[in-house]
């Protein structure tokens, strides 16, 4: 017994009471002891805020006897003087037209009201450390008049949604407006307002029709209702059947014809209001007939919170959880169909499992990018529901059976989404291990709470370990990132490499094929100079070059032309001279230069031929190039063939041979 | 979502004239009819996908608007008649199963979609049609629904098959494609056509509580223009 109480006080959000205090303050107040669920009377069942903290067998009791007492109260003589003597309500009442000011200070300066402010601190302060019930501290208040009890009783629970937020002004504005009775008394004159101010509009035949009819079913249905016996069904036949006729009438009747399509939707929708608010006691999981709903309720509360520990994971649900705005979402839903409860009206009640379905689906929607279709709607919707734990829901669904106007509850939109409620009722009714996808012994532990699985709201609670989880995320995606980023750097690196290897290799074979020497630039030598300084002696005297006068020299070199300043692009007079040598060697013997340019010519030469060739070889060896290569072979070639016509250089070959290895190295990357 | 204020829109005006319920003169009455349609399948046959290409004549999931398409409605004129169709999507998983009777209660029609090249799938809408039958005997219009048409080689459920079965069930085979948008118009149409049909023979009958919501209403003097398929 004890662990299920330590399950239930941990699974606790699923109580309204925690529900809500989630949406104010999350994460932070979060802990209640089981002990503050129990129902006040000990009757060892949980207790429910909406029942003023009694279980619902104990708070139908607790209201029988208040019901009892407020009649013993309605029957005492009660006209309106003994109530401007005593009640707050008619004191107020008799100043509703004066300004709030006034009516302020008149409040602070009343009796009553001390002991009503003192109420309503303390009420404040209850709210402040614990959401109890007031009950017990009404109770212990101090009320200085016997006649003022019910209305406070009025204000009290008709408060307490918002309780932090109520203040004595705002009380004393409102209570003109209610009577004296209970808070049911208010709504029922408020939709019996609504329902005049919207008649008022039409011709008086009308009127008078309408509110015959009404009257004559709402007579029908309480007789019914204080007929023991009766089976709901019967009072649900009843009205379903007042729905239907007073449809046909009003479309069929010549008189209605004034009224648009519109007008008569919400006539009947106001007619279903009023008669199901001002019956609702009766009406609402009845107790004198033969109904089982309250046991039905106390069954499916059981099982729901029995079932508390299932998470998104186990039902397949898509919810993105870690979401802030998702999150906020699934709050709304939660609260939307725990607020199903506290409206009356059935209508209102498929109003609030409408909004619900749509907060689910915007969830679904941020948390998919896609249409929602039923298959993922539904799992989310027991979800929520599992995790709202509603109050009284089957009573709920069954009254909202019964006595919502059938042709609109089988279409439109409403319609669906409750059929899909009713749906994953009798799924939860019906869950087993098997459509969790678990086996048997695994569920019943879980259920019977032998075993808790974990993180059932963690995703809703911690919100500090929630982003570091998200950091830790991060942090996870970075890291591989970051391994991506290396292991991309590591293959650039080792590609570099190889690159470097190849083309140093290209390189080599290069060089080895057309070794490479540098010739310095010829320097046009001096031909006097050389004469002057080697001269000839053998020469006979009058041969030997004298040196007279500038003019001489330029004269001298006329003859001389044979060995002309070498520019690189020149090299007919090399080509030639290499062909003679023993003529150039005769010339200038001597020079060193001329030694080696006459070498480099022989080499270059030998090279002009070799190129072709070796191109050739590169061609067959490399075949991605084999474009570039033989274009570039056929320019060569041309060239080659200019290069004789116009004798081309070495220097000239050694680029082509450097463009070759290029292009190369280009057609390989 | 507008699907509360439609069913009031598309009545209003309706009577303009004096109610005229006679009985000879069926010619010149419009009617207004508002049907439920369930979608049944196994997840994946492609149910959502074809109910989007149907109301939103879309298919590439990029380009879909709506959020949901678990609840929509599209009204169409069908001879003269205007009819609301309310589109119930269910739950094909296999866990859901149980649930089926709760969705398809009350409702006029049902489409049975089951994917060609899943045998499984089509098994799967055998059992949904002993249930429907089951359940609501002959009241409800049966369409059965080859979906995927466009994946003709890897078909795996046979064209004869398929085509007995539903004949022998008395359902109407249609093989579509939401991806091509082939056959889906002709699919509701023809079974909002049944469905006239269907619940005009059930009216004479009046038994018990209507789940249709059928007004009589006079043809107004100028006849709308009835395009098709426009929803305001």
């Amino acid at each position: 017994m004890n662990s299920q109480y330590g399950h239930g006080g941990r699974g606790g959000p699923y109580n309204n009471q925690a529900a809500s205090s989630i949406s104010h303050s999350r994460g932070s107040k979060l802990k209640i002891s089981a002990q503050d669920l129990m129902c006040k009377n000990n009757c060892g069942h949980y207790g429910n805020e909406v029942q003023e903290g009694y279980c619902s067998v104990c708070y139908k009791l607790y209201k029988q006897q208040q019901q009892l007492r407020q009649q013993q109260y309605a029957e005492s003589p009660r006209d309106n003087d003994s109530f401007n003597i005593f009640g707050r309500s008619a004191i107020s009442s008799g100043f509703a037209t004066i300004p709030k000011a006034a009516k302020l200070s008149f409040d602070s300066l009343s009796s009553p009201l001390s002991g009503f402010a003192k109420f309503e601190e303390k009420k404040r302060h209850q709210a402040g450390h614990k959401s109890k019930s007031f009950r017990s501290v009404f109770r212990k208040s101090p009320t200085p008049s016997p006649s003022k009890s019910p209305d406070l009783k009025a204000t009290s629970s008709k408060e307490r949604p918002s309780s932090a937020s109520s203040t004595p002004n705002h009380l004393g504005s409102s209570s003109p407006k209610m009577s004296p009775q209970r808070p049911q008394d208010t709504e029922k004159e408020q939709i019996r307002n609504e329902i005049n101010t919207f008649l008022l509009q039409f011709p008086k035949q009308i009127v008078h029709d309408v509110v015959v009819k009404v009257k004559q079913c709402e007579a029908e249905l309480t007789r019914a209702c204080r007929t023991s016996n009766m089976a709901v069904e019967e009072i649900s036949d009843i009205a379903q059947d007042f729905y239907r006729n007073f449809k046909g009438k009003v479309d069929m009747v010549p008189c209605y014809q004034s009224m648009t399509a519109d007008d008569k939707e919400l006539l009947m929708d106001l007619i279903e209001k009023y008669l199901t608010i001002s019956l609702y006691k009766e009406l609402f999981s009845p107790i004198n007939t033969t109904t089982d709903d309250e046991d039905k309720d106390l069954l499916l509360q059981n099982r729901i919170r029995s079932l508390n520990w299932i998470t998104c994971k186990h039902l397949d649900v898509i919810l993105n959880e870690r979401d802030q705005q998702v999150r906020d979402y699934v709050f709304q839903s939660i609260n939307a169909i725990i607020g199903m409860d506290s409206v009356k009206p059935p209508q209102e009640k498929l109003l609030c499992i409408t909004q619900c379905s749509h907060r689910i689906l915007e969830a679904l929607g941020m948390s998919k990018q896609a249409p929602t279709s039923a298959d993922d709607f539904l799992p989310t919707l027991i979800y929520i529901v599992i995790k709202a734990n509603p109050t009284r829901l089957q009573s709920n669904i069954n009254f909202i059976t019964r006595f919502c106007n059938a042709s609109r509850l089988m279409s439109g939109e409403s319609g669906y989404f409750f059929t899909n409620l009713c749906c994953v009722v009798s799924f939860i009714q019906n869950m087993k291990g098997e459509s969790l996808s678990m086996t048997e012994e695994e569920f019943e532990d879980y259920v019977s709470g032998r075993t808790i699985p974990s993180e059932s709201w963690d995703n809703y609670f911690s919100e500090s370990l929630h982003s570091m989880e998200e950091m830790s995320n991060d942090l996870i995606e970075m890291k591989s990132r970051h391994d991506d980023f290396i292991r991309n750097v590591d293959v650039l690196r080792k590609n570099m490499q190889q690159k470097q290897e190849w083309v140093s290799k290209q390189v080599n074979v290069i060089l080895k094929r057309t070794p490479l020497t540098f010739k310095l630039r010829k320097v046009p030598t001096n031909i006097d100079d050389e004469d002057v300084c080697s001269s000839q002696p053998s020469l006979p005297a009058p041969l030997q070059p004298v040196v007279i006068s500038k003019l001489v020299k330029d004269v001298n070199l006329e003859p001389n032309k044979e060995p002309p300043p070498v520019t690189p692009t020149s090299t007919t007079t090399e080509l030639r001279s290499s062909s003679d040598r023993p003529n150039s060697e005769d010339n200038c013997s001597n020079s060193n230069q001329d030694i080696t340019a006459t070498e480099i010519q022989s080499a270059s030469q030998k090279s002009e031929i070799e190129i072709p060739v070796a191109l050739e070889q590169e061609e067959s060896r490399d075949i991605r190039g084999a474009d570039q290569v033989l274009s570039s072979q056929m320019s060569l070639t041309d060239e080659f063939l200019s290069a004789e016509e116009k004798s081309g250089s070495e220097e000239e070959t050694f680029y082509n041979e450097k463009k070759v290895e290029s292009e190369a190295e280009k057609s390989s990357e | 979502m507008d699907s509360a204020g439609g069913g009031g829109d598309e009545r209003s005006g309706a009577f303009e004239g004096d109610d005229a319920s006679g009985g000879g003169q069926q010619q010149q009455q419009t009617r207004s009819f508002s049907f439920k349609v369930v979608l049944l399948g196994e997840g994946c046959v492609g149910k959502t996908s074809l109910v989007l290409r149907y109301v939103e004549d879309k298919f590439n999931e990029r380009h879909i608007s709506t959020v949901q398409a678990s609840f929509l409605q599209k009204k169409i004129n069908v001879s003269g008649n205007r009819v609301t169709q309310a589109i119930w999507d269910t739950a094909g998983q296999e866990k859901f199963h149980a649930l089926g009777p709760i969705y398809y209660r009350h409702s006029n029609g049902a489409i049975l979609v089951y994917d060609i090249t899943d045998k499984d799938s089509f098994e799967k809408v055998k059992i949904w049609v002993k249930e429907l039958k089951k359940m609501l005997g002959n009241e409800i219009c049966l369409c059965i629904a080859g979906n995927k048409s466009d994946l003709e080689r890897e078909r795996t459920v046979s064209t004869e098959e398929a085509e007995s079965y539903a004949a022998m069930v008395g359902a109407t085979h249609f093989y579509t494609s939401a991806k091509l948008n082939h056959n889906i118009e002709e699919l509701f149409l023809h079974l909002t056509e049944q469905m006239i049909t269907s619940s005009l023979g059930t009216e004479r009958k009046q038994t018990g509580r209507r789940n249709v919501v059928v007004v009589e209403q006079e043809q107004p003097p100028s006849p709308r223009p009835t395009s098709k398929g426009c929803c305001g």
